[in-house]
């Protein structure tokens, strides 16, 4: 049961403040430090339809109203990539019924976003990018996608990085496999083949910057081979126990609140480091001090309690 | 007051406009701009200010909570006692993880010593819990490097909770290097490694992690380029098959004994469907944290792509 009636939230005073505050608290985050690439894991949606007793289509819809309202904070942030996991490798496990029907809801819903989007902005301003194994896609679904990609490839503010058909493990196979494949070719050598080749034939490609916050939703601790290689190593990772769904601009804040706390203070202990390393190699860089007592000033003449003597 | 006015109709401008993003405020080099950006920022650094104060009294409250929970488990060197909680539950993992640092010297409980009586403090728990594989984490590789230490160490630890005669049987594994360690000292007993180990144990560090994948890498290609296989053969099976072999399974649960959730470069490919437990602004290695742990996974609802 909601706490305050829909026609209070929906009068233009609150809708007005609330937009305000985001705003406000969009610009003074903005001036801090701020993740330049965000992951999203997006669960949830059917436990948070569950709870509220809608189909499990209600369930997806109202994920996809969450994502647009992340999409929107992201712009005004200035966040340049935002993957999220969309469909997993995995998910063809589900029920035939429910495969085509994430399918459909997710074209559909791109559909729509492109919509939205070039209503708010005057010159559209995300890319989409599928990420996954496009092998594994229905061709028109492809088709549909690779559409959607084409239309937005000029976008340059923000960067959506949609994982469909996509598994971690997936994406380091097909990494190594194209590193084999052009060292066969000689298209590389032995020496090159390191962590950054790897990352670089990722299916995020090369100029996709390391994923610095990743969040997962509806509290499970675990990342569901999703961009393992990506977050193993110098990340946040922030598990929330509430349904994608209720997740809001608001949750995104109090994250990146934190996130930009501790990374200012890392910056700072950083620094201090570098400054304390700098300064003790500087003293050891110093030839050692040979001083030899006799040649000190002469001291201050004695004077004992006892008298002069 | 005119310009006071105009000053916070700039700023409630830059705030409301639709199309006024803050990387065009940044952008704006006008003395307006600057103000506006710093009239920002010093909030923010408000905000830090009381998240700062914040942080501090959850710091003091996790600390207190941890030590209340130190009090209730206290497994008093009894496996009795720690199978019987856990028992309570209705799953436990086959294979755990354990993620554990090399602590300062002047810390309580830290050094190199201190890390491996951590170690064999939860040998001990994993075995008397009836688990009978663990990976212990840790990221410079030091454990490695002190292999004959350890297993002294265990095996006394294994005595304390155990008795003199009834340690458990227990291998150390260092998988990187293909090497397998026997008890205290029967690595040429046979009679001894005729047994089915109580628990094995594998030491892990960052090495097995990335560096790993890119020599595999290097391996196929060298592979590939004899002929002996094709690229075509490079799958998620194949590779799984491989770092299965090199450095073992995945593990069902991950327990960090870190104050916060960070990998610090654990082996992307064991980390698929592991369950990750820790607890906030802990950094000590304590039986109610494995405890939890183990609770926590038997709540846990294990549904791959369901």
């Amino acid at each position: 049961m909601k706490l305050i009636p829909a026609f209070v939230t929906n009068s233009s005073p609150v809708v007005w403040l609330n937009n305000f505050t985001r705003k406000a608290i969009a610009n003074m985050l903005a001036t801090g430090t701020v993740p330049e690439h965000v992951a999203l894991i997006m669960d949830g949606n059917r436990r948070y339809a569950k709870t509220n007793g809608l189909p499990t289509q209600g369930g997806h819809e109202a994920g996809s109203a969450t994502l647009l309202e992340i999409v929107d904070v992201s712009l005004q942030l200035g966040i340049r990539h935002l993957s999220i996991y969309a469909f997993s490798i995995e998910n063809f496990n589900r029920s035939k019924e429910e495969v085509d029907l994430l399918f459909s809801l997710l074209v559909e819903r791109l559909d729509t976003f492109l919509e939205h989007r070039e209503r708010v902005d005057k010159a559209p301003a995300v890319r989409i990018r599928i990420i996954g194994n496009k092998s594994l896609i229905p061709p028109q679904t492809l088709y549909r996608l690779e559409n959607i990609e084409k239309i937005t490839q000029n976008n340059t503010q923000l960067v959506l990085n949609v994982c469909f058909a996509y598994t971690s493990r997936d994406e380091i196979s097909h990494s190594v496999g194209v590193l084999v494949d052009k060292f066969v070719n000689h298209e590389t050598t032995r020496v090159d083949i390191d962590e950054i080749a790897i990352y670089n034939n990722f299916y995020f490609g090369p100029e996709t910057p390391p994923v610095n916050l990743l969040i997962r939703t509806s509290g499970h601790t675990r990342l569901s081979d999703f961009l393992m290689w990506q977050v193993c190593e110098d990340s946040h990772i922030e598990f929330l126990n509430v349904y994608w769904p209720s997740f809001t601009s608001y949750h995104f804040y109090a994250i990146l609140v934190k996130y930009g706390y501790f990374e200012s203070a890392q910056l700072a202990v950083d620094k201090l480091n570098s400054y304390t390393s700098s300064m003790i190699s500087y003293v050891e860089d110093e030839p050692r001090k040979q001083t030899e007592l006799h040649r000190l000033p002469p001291h201050p003449p004695f004077v004992s309690v006892l008298g002069k003597r | 007051m005119e310009s006071v006015h105009k000053d916070f109709e700039a700023v409630k401008k830059s705030v409301i406009s639709k199309d006024r993003e803050f990387k065009g405020l940044n952008d704006d080099h006008s003395i307006r701009g600057r103000i506006v950006f710093y009239a920002f920022h010093l909030t923010l650094l408000v905000v830090y200010f009381f998240y700062s104060i914040y942080r501090g009294f959850e710091y003091a409250r996790n600390k207190i909570r941890i030590k209340l929970l130190n009090l209730a488990y206290n497994p008093a060197q009894t496996p009795q006692i720690i199978r019987v909680d856990v028992n309570k539950l209705s799953k436990i993992p086959k294979r755990i993880s354990a993620v554990v640092n090399l602590k300062s010297e002047e810390e309580e409980g830290g050094g190199f010593y201190g890390l491996l009586n951590d170690c064999s403090e939860i040998v001990a728990w994993t075995v008397a819990s009836g688990i009978p594989t663990l990976s212990l984490y840790e990221r410079s590789g030091i454990l490695k490097q002190s292999v004959e230490e350890l297993r002294v160490a265990i095996h006394k630890k294994l005595d304390d909770y155990f008795g003199c005669d009834c340690v458990p049987v227990f291998t150390i594994s260092i998988p990187h290097l293909n090497q397998t360690f026997w008890g205290l000292d029967h690595d040429d007993d046979d009679e001894y490694k005729s047994l089915e180990p109580d628990i094995e144990v594998s030491l892990l560090s960052s090495n097995d992690g990335k560096p790993t994948i890119v020599e595999l890498t290097k391996t196929m290609a060298d592979l590939a380029y004899k002929k002996e296989m094709s690229p075509k053969d490079v799958t998620v099976q194949l590779i799984d098959n491989e770092l299965t072999e090199l450095i073992g399974a995945e593990p069902d649960l991950i327990i960090l004994f870190t104050p916060v959730l960070d990998l610090q470069g654990y082996p992307p490919w064991h980390i698929r469907l592991s369950e990750f437990y820790w607890e906030p602004d802990n950094e000590d290695v304590t039986y109610a944290i494995f405890l939890r742990a183990l609770q926590k996974y038997s709540t846990c609802k294990i549904n791959v792509g369901k």
